[in-house]
């Protein structure tokens, strides 16, 4: 629906067509890795493992939710209200640990259960109001964000009490655990949708309402799944950087320290994703996620100035786009 | 986005017996004129909780030229949706066409004539890049949205190279006596919104190439087939709206006396002509519904504001707004589709 | 044909202008007048006392900005936009304001941004709609479009905190380049100290915590990096920016800054309280609390609580007392209207881990 203009096919045949179709399934990977090795060069201590270890936390939060995110994308469904589940999930965090006093395992059972509830609040506008995604999820943001700013009061709340960040941001290996659990996030998705029937399901709704309704696909199940997935993802990270920073990542209306929704969708594109849903590897998503975070990490370590930073991550989603359309046109 | 989730899955779940045709019509009638029935009531509800307040022609002044530059936006952010192109670049144009504006017209103190010239011929640019890469098949709602992320950091290249405190003052006259020009008592922004609706109208429903928009939104393959130059209408239609939105952020920024990169009004173009029923697939949509719609929001910002609605419920209330206005119209849809 | 709707539509919409408009001028003789007499002599011989004031500010203890008559020559209105009423420090001061105005017998009409500032034109116009003789808001990005706004219906504007404007004489609140001074200052008493022990010989850094959509933000922490560069003697390349609309947070933005220059320790000013207490966190959690220190802006109750648990690096923050702060601005805006001298607002405090405890106790337990 929103590419409709983008369907015309292009006639490269043979070996050619191979070559240039490899390039772009891997290109994300020869790119991340060039990218790497120029800022070795022109950044300084880029290749240090302190900043390698910042890239990976950086990479970690930016890369939890596009997880859920890319699942999302694959059956189909453009999530546009991350910032509203981050928002709701991380004031609860905050509210429940701090104000409230509750345990650390309660709290973090209660964020999630928030996200939850939040992704089926979206499947439920979606899947019985027929609407698609884009705009549903657009529409519930407004009251996702109505209900974060209801709880905290529009305030930061300053989580002076210990315990939270000890915790849930320990270090393994010098690695803390939000890295880990991205990767194991990661593995999760691959598993799912690579060896489950559920996986199978996502693909199938994304690439065909249609065709896999009429052949017996539970498709608005999975859609449902889908928008739940995406959703706790979201609240996942929000509990991260709520413990990381130590406050909730609420300003007013605004989201501090998260992923946008420009962000989300130039990591997905890059990462080879068709936006018609059913095309794509979520590996390869993890990787466009590293691009972006090793794009951020080196102009900041050059002190590059606010205007070029912006123009730079424009063109990278310019560029991801064009790649996401040639690989479209030519399969 | 699969091929026509929602519209295709139209229509059986909802049911009308033959005997029961009437109940459908006016079903059907209520909810054709659901906004308009919803802004009746809105007006009714806020008369009866705040007569003193609301009934006055100064609050009617004030609902309208709450409207206004960003609702002239609208009239052609309708027309792009309707063609079928979904354009995400609205605040970050409004915010760089103010900010090239200001550097021309204020830190280099050149005439007014020639900063607008210049700020037109930006706008056109930026038109032309996103019909180009829409051209090249990329879907307009990506294309446009790196669009307004490049234009968001020539926003803030503007600002870093002219050294100025994150926005540049816009107090050179004349430009405030014309953005604030006032012709039979309120600012000619109010009537020309209501001009720009009324060319609006025309244009799709009277003209060719209104024939043309609909056509083209609604079924770009058919409409290929009958020999309508997608590529050129999604041009014209993207390079308009694109000038208008400059131009609408350079009267914001004439009336707050300050160019920014972004113009939030601006941003909100989507979300407001969704609300007014305007389909995001394209090929639907009417001008006049939109009127309705923003006349709508403006009213609730104001009715809101004079009952002295707390924050978060106020932002509850616009949250649920859209969603019951996206609900209604997906029935509305669904009946039709019958 | 459906148009035809839309012309019925167009009639309704025509008889409710003209009922609103018949109404309107049968309300027209109730209107209050808005005409500003300066010159008129206040008819009151009595005045509030000072130490009246004091009290009815307790624990606060506010200074009277201007003696105010107690009976005013009209019965004036007074309207705010408050930036965000669920915030504390403005939260504090829409309760002054509320407390001054029934103090001193005066209408007060507030209305709330929640944050958005985008919305303040907006409120204004509803605001507005009160038959108002002054009206302020804090409006960092668009006070001289509020200030011209309102001087449109004949109002003056009393703005908070904005600094210097065309359409307004009068400067009220903090402005941000002294806010952001001021901080500085006592970053630079923080830094002298710590340089005399564990930071001797350490390459010093400033960054500049900062939102570039936010021109307040732009002028307060520039002023803060300007004060700090000069009085430490820094060259620009010690002075580095983390600014949140290149869309990454500033935790990350600090930890990279910190990872170019390992040997280097780091002093921060943020624009606001919690854009630095969360990279000071996420630094703490990555082992090197060591080389930072932070001082905020702004010192509401958030930033007090953390202070309070003594971390390391966290030298104090200034401030802004915002209810004395609410308190005065509606004896300013009083003190305009009666035509009568007051005195600029002043008072800043900056708290330090020895101030804090008792500072907490006076504001935040006294009850």
């Amino acid at each position: 629906m929103l590419g409709r203009l983008a369907h015309g096919e292009l006639a490269i045949t043979g070996r050619r067509r191979e070559r240039l179709l490899f390039l772009m399934d891997n290109g994300i990977y020869v790119v991340t890795v060039l990218l790497f090795i120029v800022f070795v060069f022109l950044a300084p201590y880029f290749f240090t493992p302190r900043n390698l270890v910042n890239i990976l936390i950086s990479a970690s939060l930016a890369g939890i939710v596009t997880a859920g995110y890319t699942v999302a994308i694959l059956a189909g469904q453009i999530d546009t209200s991350t910032q509203g589940v981050l928002a709701v999930a991380t004031v609860t965090t905050a509210l429940l640990f701090e104000e409230l006093g509750f345990s650390l395992p309660m709290t973090v059972l209660f964020a999630l259960l928030a996200g939850i509830a939040a992704g089926l609040f979206n499947g439920l506008i979606v899947v019985n109001g027929k609407i698609v995604a884009f705009v549903a999820t657009l529409a519930t943001q407004g009251v996702m964000l109505a209900i974060a700013l209801f709880l905290s009061g529009g305030q930061t709340i300053t989580i002076a009490r210990e315990g939270l960040q000890e915790a849930v941001f320990i270090r393994v290996f010098g690695i803390p655990s939000s890295v880990w659990i991205m990767f194991f996030c990661y593995i999760v998705g691959y598993v799912l949708l690579t060896q489950t029937k559920l996986g199978a399901h996502i693909y199938a709704t994304g690439a065909d309402y249609r065709a896999s309704l009429l052949s017996g696909v539970p498709v608005d199940r999975v859609i449902r799944i889908a928008l739940v997935i995406s959703a706790l993802t979201a609240a996942l990270t929000a509990v991260l950087v709520t413990a990381r920073a130590k406050q909730s990542a609420m300003f007013g209306l605004a989201i501090a320290g998260s992923v946008d929704f420009v962000t989300a969708l130039t990591a997905v594109l890059l990462g080879g994703f068709s936006l018609f849903g059913g095309v794509g590897r979520i590996e390869r998503n993890l990787v466009a996620v590293m691009f972006l975070t090793i794009l951020g990490n080196g102009l900041q370590l050059m002190n590059v100035p606010t205007g070029i930073i912006l123009i730079v991550r424009g063109f990278a989603l310019v560029l991801a786009v064009i790649l996401s359309v040639l690989r479209a046109r030519m399969t | 986005m699969a091929s026509g989730t929602p519209a295709q899955r139209a229509g059986s779940q909802i049911a009308g017996g033959d005997g029961r045709s009437r109940r459908k019509l006016i079903i059907q009638f209520l909810l054709d004129n659901g906004l308009f029935i919803a802004f009746v009531l809105e007006l009714i509800l806020f008369a009866v909780a705040a007569p003193d307040l609301f009934i006055r022609s100064r609050t009617l002044e004030a609902i309208l030229r709450l409207s206004g530059p960003a609702g002239i936006v609208l009239a052609s952010y309708t027309i792009t949706l309707i063609s079928g192109q979904i354009d995400l670049s609205t605040a970050q144009v409004g915010g760089m066409a103010s900010l090239m504006f200001a550097a021309v017209f204020q830190l280099l103190e050149w005439p007014l004539g020639v900063a607008l010239a210049l700020t037109v011929v930006l706008s056109i640019a930026v038109g032309l890049l996103s019909s180009y890469l829409i051209k090249q098949g990329i879907p307009s709602f990506v294309s446009t949205l790196a669009v307004g992320v490049v234009c968001g950091g020539i926003g803030f290249l503007i600002i870093n190279l002219t050294k100025q405190p994150g926005m540049i003052r816009l107090v050179r006259p004349p430009l405030r006596d014309i953005a604030n020009f006032e012709i039979i008592g309120v600012p000619f922004v109010i009537p020309l919104m209501f001009v720009a609706y009324a060319i609006g109208w025309v244009v799709l429903n009277q003209t060719r190439f209104g024939a043309h928009i609909y056509a083209m939104g609604g079924n770009p393959a058919a409409a290929a087939l009958n020999g309508i130059n997608a590529i050129r209408i999604a041009r014209i239609v993207l390079v308009t709206n694109a000038v208008i939105t400059g131009m609408a952020g350079i009267l914001i920024a004439g009336r707050q006396l300050a160019a920014q990169p972004g113009v939030e009004g601006l941003g909100q173009s989507l979300t407001a002509a969704l609300f007014a029923g305007v389909a995001l697939s394209g090929g639907s949509g009417k001008i006049e519904r939109t009127l309705i719609g923003l006349l709508f929001l403006s009213t609730l910002t104001i009715g809101l504001g004079i009952l002295n609605v707390a924050a978060p419920v106020r932002q509850l209330i616009f949250g649920s707004a859209f969603v019951f206005a996206i609900l209604l119209d997906s029935i509305r849809q669904q009946l039709a589709s019958r | 044909m459906k148009s035809k709707r839309y012309l019925w539509a167009a009639l309704v919409l025509a008889l409710a202008v003209t009922v609103m408009t018949a109404c309107e001028t049968q309300t027209v003789e109730v209107e209050v007048t808005r005409v500003v007499d300066v010159t008129a002599t206040p008819r009151a011989v009595t005045f509030h006392e000072a130490s009246a004031i004091e009290e009815m500010t307790a624990p606060h203890q506010c200074k009277p900005l201007a003696a105010l008559p107690t009976e005013f020559s009209q019965p004036w209105r007074l309207g705010f936009i408050n930036p965000n009423l669920a915030h504390p420090f403005f939260g504090e001061w829409s309760g002054a304001m509320k407390t001054a105005a029934e103090f001193y017998g005066v209408e007060f009409f507030e209305s709330d941004a929640a944050g958005d500032y985008s919305t303040e034109p907006d409120l204004l116009e509803t605001l507005l709609l009160n038959d108002l003789s002054i009206v302020g808001a804090h409006g960092p990005n668009v006070y001289e479009g509020l200030a011209l706004r309102a001087l449109d219906e004949g109002i003056q504007f009393i703005g908070i905190d904005n600094g210097p404007s065309e359409y307004t004489p009068i400067v009220y609140g903090i402005p941000d380049g002294i806010a952001g001074m001021r901080g500085a200052e006592l970053l630079v008493e923080g830094v002298r100290k710590r340089q005399q022990e564990d930071w001797a010989g350490h390459e010093l850094f400033f960054i500049e915590l900062t939102h570039g959509g936010i021109p307040a933000c732009v002028t307060r922490t520039g002023s803060a990096a300007s004060t700090f560069q000069e009085a430490m003697g820094l060259d620009d390349d010690h002075v580095l920016m983390a600014d949140l609309t290149t869309g990454r947070s500033a935790e990350d933005m600090v930890n990279d800054a910190m990872t170019a220059n390992p040997d280097g320790v780091f002093a921060m000013i943020p624009c606001w309280d919690g854009l630095g207490i969360g990279p000071y966190n996420a630094v703490a959690e990555a082992g090197n609390e060591a080389h930072v220190m932070l001082v905020t802006l702004g010192g509401d109750e958030p930033p007090a609580k953390f202070l309070k648990t003594r971390p390391m690096g966290y030298y104090g923050f200034i401030e802004f007392q915002p209810y004395c702060e609410g308190w005065g601005w509606v004896e300013v805006a009083l003190a305009t209207l009666e035509g009568l001298p007051f005195e600029t607002y002043q008072v800043r405090k900056a708290i330090t881990q020895e101030t804090v405890d008792q500072r907490y106790a006076e504001l935040y337990e006294s009850e």
